[in-house]
């Protein structure tokens, strides 16, 4: 059971770790495009016209990766009031509650996006160049499924062992 | 039903379900029970990101972190405290100070209380007794979220679907304002109890200035590169960048100061930064795209409506309304992060707004301020639990300590509240008006 526990921690790890990665890549993209933006108009009198769709795009793209790390490490904002106040031994139990209702409701917005992006590839609208606009809503799918993905690693090792009860206290926003 | 599904979904927010579960799981319940068709709510996830101010989030608030991450707190102290520590209550005003400046752009509090409470703290204690210190940080940590470019304004322009322009300006003064009120008691208070004052001494305030002079540069710079100021000589020199590309300079700059000049953060710790920052970003953006799409919904109700009716059958005096919405905000502010409260409660405020004949940029200031009081209203206010991991005291210790300042900070909502002018003034000035962009 134990090496179970460690693989699943790891594979949760792991997907944090590629999240990063392409975090890190579509900021840099972002300030990339902003300096070349600025560059064009005051040097070369013109601009870029696909600049705005690109920067929405990767704005959704970082939307969907930044939640899917905050499911991985279990930082989303919640109001979180009577956790504060709940003796520790119930705390587990109130964990896998609520990691299990949370699981249906994005098991539906898996479904649901999907169905989205289905209807989004019979436009032929492009993002740049060959490239299709769907490929970018892709990742409204994608980005659920990651958060769900995470989700059954933390309700599977909160259930088989004594997983630290919930640290997210009071979340990363305050 | 309705009812079940209602105390369900209350309950599971109660019980630390994550925010945009319970909006998207209300979103599915509501828009399956009216027949419409679910993939509606995927619409306007995406649509969110077509609202330009929305871009600007990201690279704010990982700049934000940049400078926190750096030694800047430290550069901004020891000139703050150069500079005004001979005033009595100086060190106090320098905290102050140095946590407006940093929550203005780290745009949440706990982040503040962390970042800076372990630096100030010691030196608050060497003058103050410990409540009056705890007491202080604790209230420092949101102060600030009215200057610009703070993300709580940015989220509000979003919603109330006004310039954000025109909130960087309103919010200057009614800040000034809190931060001018806090500090007068500050100053109060070590007169009576004489405490000591550090001399004024231009060497050490001309060299602090130094060491912090790009710090202190940000702010002009961004707010200057964004609006474009009617003055001879600077109307060539301002309003060249669009919002996006200001957010994206300001990384830029503050990279090149913490890891080029300072030399206080290597490279490789930016990936860590990018993903600290990013974890922040996603969870309010995908709770800000999931709530746009159902407080339409409520919209569409006429949820707001039905609120404004009950309200009016009550009373239609203006004053007594406008205290009833500081209450409500009060209590929203102490349950919910500011994040959330905004997304969720300002779409409902809005048409109430109108109605009431109260201008969308006044109502803003006195939103925000009202969250940012909220944060330190026990018995639950998220900034007390905070310093309370923070400082290792229990929560009752911090209630003591902050309850003088929260009648302080009262005082300065019930001026903002009733003087429109304090927000509305500026822009005006400025020639901002609040009408949307089209």
């Amino acid at each position: 059971m134990e090496i179970i526990r460690s693989y699943t921690k790891r594979i949760n790890t792991f997907l944090g770790k590629v999240e990063t990665g392409m975090l890190c890549a579509i900021v840099a993209m972002m300030i990339a495009l902003a300096v070349l933006e600025i560059i064009l108009r005051y040097v070369f009198k013109t601009s870029l016209l696909w600049k705005t769709v690109m920067l929405e795009n990767l704005t959704l793209w970082l939307c969907f990766l930044g939640a899917a790390l905050a499911s991985c490490e279990k930082r989303h904002i919640s109001i979180d009031v009577l956790n504060r106040i709940l003796p520790k031994h119930l705390q587990r139990f109130r964990g896998i509650i609520i990691d299990g209702l949370s699981l249906i409701v994005l098991a539906f917005l898996v479904y649901f996006s999907c169905t989205y992006l289905l209807e989004e590839m019979k436009s032929d609208a492009k993002l740049i160049g060959p490239i299709p606009l769907w490929s970018a809503k892709a990742i409204i799918p994608l980005g659920f499924l990651l958060m769900g993905i995470h989700l059954i690693l933390h309700l599977f090792l909160n259930i088989t062992g004594q997983e630290d009860v919930d640290n997210l206290a009071v979340g990363e926003s305050d | 039903m309705g009812y079940i599904i209602g105390i369900g979904l209350v309950a599971f927010a109660l019980f630390g379900g994550a925010l945009f579960i319970l909006l998207g799981g209300a979103s599915i319940i509501g828009y399956a029970l009216e027949g419409e068709p679910i993939s509606q709510i995927l619409i306007d996830i995406n649509r969110v990101t077509r609202n330009p101010t929305i871009l600007i989030i990201p690279l704010f608030t990982f700049a934000g972190y940049i400078i926190a991450e750096g030694k800047a707190p430290q550069r901004l102290v020891s000139f703050a405290r150069a500079s005004v520590g001979w005033l009595p209550g100086g060190i106090a005003i320098v905290v102050l100070v140095t946590c407006a400046f940093f929550t203005t752009f780290t745009g949440a509090s706990g982040v503040t209380i962390i970042a800076l409470g372990g630096l100030v703290y010691p030196i608050l204690k060497q003058t103050y007794s410990d409540r009056f210190s705890l007491g202080l940080i604790t209230t420092s940590g949101s102060i600030g979220l009215l200057f610009p470019p703070s993300i709580p304004l940015v989220l509000y322009a979003i919603i109330a679907q006004i310039p954000i322009i025109a909130m960087f300006v309103a919010g200057i003064i009614p800040g000034l304002l809190i931060l001018v009120i806090l500090s007068i008691y500050c100053g109060g208070w070590s007169i009576f109890k004489r405490t000591e004052t550090t001399p004024f001494k231009l060497n050490d305030f001309l060299r602090s200035f130094w060491e912090a002079k790009w710090e202190l540069l940000l702010p002009f710079l961004i707010l200057g590169g964004i609006i474009k100021i009617k003055l001879p000589i600077l109307n060539y020199i301002t309003g060249l960048v669009s919002l996006d590309e200001a957010a994206a300079l300001t990384v830029i700059y503050v990279g090149v100061i913490e890891i080029c000049i300072h030399r206080s953060i290597s490279v490789k710790a930016l990936p860590q930064l990018v993903k600290e920052s990013m974890i922040l970003v996603g969870a309010i953006l995908i709770i800000l795209g999931i709530a746009l799409g159902l407080s339409n919904y409520l919209i569409t109700l006429e949820v707001p409506y039905t609120i404004l009716d009950w309200i009016q059958s009550i009373t239609d005096n203006e004053i007594i309304t406008l205290i009833g919405l500081n209450i409500f905000l009060l209590l929203v502010g102490c349950l919910m992060d500011i994040f959330s409260a905004i997304v969720i409660v300002v779409p409902l405020l809005i048409p109430m707004a109108e109605l009431l004949g109260i201008d969308k940029v006044h109502l803003g200031i006195i939103v925000l301020t009202n969250l940012e009081i909220g944060y330190l209203t026990p018995p639950i206010g998220m900034n007390l639990f905070i310093s309370s991991m923070k400082f290792d005291r229990s929560v009752i210790v911090l209630y003591r300590s902050v309850l003088l300042f929260i009648g302080l900070l009262i005082i300065a909502l019930l001026c903002v509240t009733y003087i429109p002018e304090l927000s509305l003034w500026l822009p005006r000035l400025l020639g901002i008006t609040s009408e949307p962009l089209l």
